[in-house]
């Protein structure tokens, strides 16, 4: 009898234990982070010089959706690429002139699944730009996979 | 009070008594210690009492796992069941073979579809701390498993249905929160995946009558490698839980040995060696072989 008490003892406390270590066990969504493309601003006289742009507002094209709204002495943005169409077109906005420059990015989105708690997460590969050229010189695919690392995707010269 | 957190209250009590106990009875220890050899009184041995000797073969046991089985019925979104297979080696080592099913078939509240169920095994030994007791069939012991499962998973991404007015909207998993548009549709069927891992096995088993057991088990299982396919990782892996790089887990097991020609094991009267006045070794018997009658 002072075994099987004994024995039972010990299941309840294993029982406790995982209970407390699956209860302190937080579920680690982090990896579905919108993954972001980064672009970063350059000066086309002096490629490894960065670019400060006085203030910047980017749009979506063909909607009335404000991406970036009125930020002042950037030298670079991170900006969302659309998860359901295989291009997104951005128009940036500057202050020192009229003119904007509207930016075409061509991507492959695949969905991943991570688990049943944190849902899916969204890989974006850039497959090329196009551009107008009305203020920038040219644009340059620095590293294809949309991130959360702040890794610089692509860099625009003025 | 609810009866975990007076449970807990209880552990964390035990726990601040053992910590706060061993320092004082240390210094007890360590007092008296020093008192003996000031007095010039020799330290006394305690006589060690009868051990058990067991045979090498001691029995084959069969177990099944009803833990799996339980916590299903409690709830669970995984259904597992297993038997397993060991050898009672010196009444110390235990090699043991597991073979279970595991099997999941989830949807989660934002419509999401999980399904798997695939066969896994486990092989590894336990050791047997208290090998030289009397009651030699009651164990305590530690032991390690390496584990391996196969399978195929399928994952799926389904509208939620309006069950009242009909109508289904897209999926809100996969609907961008930015640029908004229909959710993008996403269907893995029949994925293949394989894992690896290794166990670190606590347990207890005691006889309940004649040949029949019964044991608990607390496993802390290690990712050793893992192969998903590249646009989704599994979520489910059978015999070894959740799929993260570690794992805990529990068995609850009954047993039944088929003793198969083992003999029972003999209790021995340890043998003591001293040193006489004159300094020569003296061998004093305190008893011989015993036939141990099992209880």
């Amino acid at each position: 009898m002072k075994k099987l008490t004994h024995f039972f003892i010990f299941g309840m406390l294993a029982l406790v234990i995982i209970q407390l270590v699956s209860c302190a066990e937080e579920t680690d969504c982090s990896m579905t982070a919108r993954k972001m493309m980064n672009a970063g601003f350059y000066k086309k006289l002096n490629m490894a010089q960065k670019d400060t742009l006085d203030t910047l507002t980017v749009t979506a094209l063909g909607t009335d959706s404000i991406i970036i709204n009125k930020d002042a002495k950037v030298s670079g943005e991170s900006l969302p690429l659309n998860w359901t169409a295989d291009s997104t077109a951005l128009i940036f906005h500057y202050t020192n002139t009229t003119k904007k420059d509207t930016i075409k990015i061509w991507h492959t989105n695949t969905p991943i699944f991570v688990s049943m708690e944190c849902g899916y997460s969204m890989t974006q590969t850039i497959s090329k730009v196009s551009y107008t050229k009305h203020v920038l010189d040219s644009i340059n695919v620095a590293y294809k996979l949309a991130n959360v690392d702040a890794i610089q995707n692509i860099r625009i010269y003025y | 009070m609810s009866m975990p957190y007076r449970i807990l209250g209880y552990i964390i009590s035990l726990s601040f008594l053992c910590f706060t106990a061993t320092p004082v009875a240390a210094q007890q220890y360590s007092d008296n210690r020093q008192q003996q050899q000031m007095q010039g009184t020799p330290k006394e041995k305690k006589p060690k009492g009868p051990q058990l000797k067991a045979p090498l073969y001691n029995g084959l046991y069969v177990s099944a796992d009803l833990y799996g089985l339980g916590s299903k019925l409690l709830g669970s979104d995984f259904l597992s069941s297993e038997v397993g297979v060991g050898v009672n080696l010196k009444n110390r080592f235990m090699p043991t073979v597991e073979l279970g099913y595991g099997k999941t078939n989830k949807w989660n509240e934002n419509g999401i579809h999980y399904k798997s169920n695939a066969p896994y095994f486990r092989i590894g030994v336990d050791y047997n701390i208290r090998f030289k007791k009397l009651d030699y069939e009651d164990w305590l012991y530690f032991g390690v498993r390496y584990g391996y499962s196969s399978f195929k998973y399928t994952i799926g991404n389904a509208p939620i249905v309006d069950p009242k007015y009909g109508g289904k909207i897209d999926n809100p998993n996969l609907i961008d929160p930015i640029w908004g548009g229909q959710s993008i549709p996403y269907y893995e069927n029949n994925i293949n995946g394989s894992m690896s891992w290794y166990e670190l096995v606590a347990g207890i088993r005691t006889k309940i009558y004649k040949n029949f057991f019964m044991g608990w088990t607390l496993r802390l299982r290690y990712k050793m490698s893992a192969k998903e396919a590249p646009n989704a990782s599994p979520w489910y892996i059978p015999g070894f839980g959740k799929y993260a790089s570690s794992a805990n887990g529990m068995t609850y097991t009954l047993i039944y040995k088929f003793s198969l020609g083992a003999k029972k094991p003999t209790v021995v009267m340890p043998i003591e060696k001293k040193k006489s006045v004159t300094g020569k070794k003296i061998i004093v018997h305190r008893g011989g072989n015993t036939p141990f009658n099992s209880k």
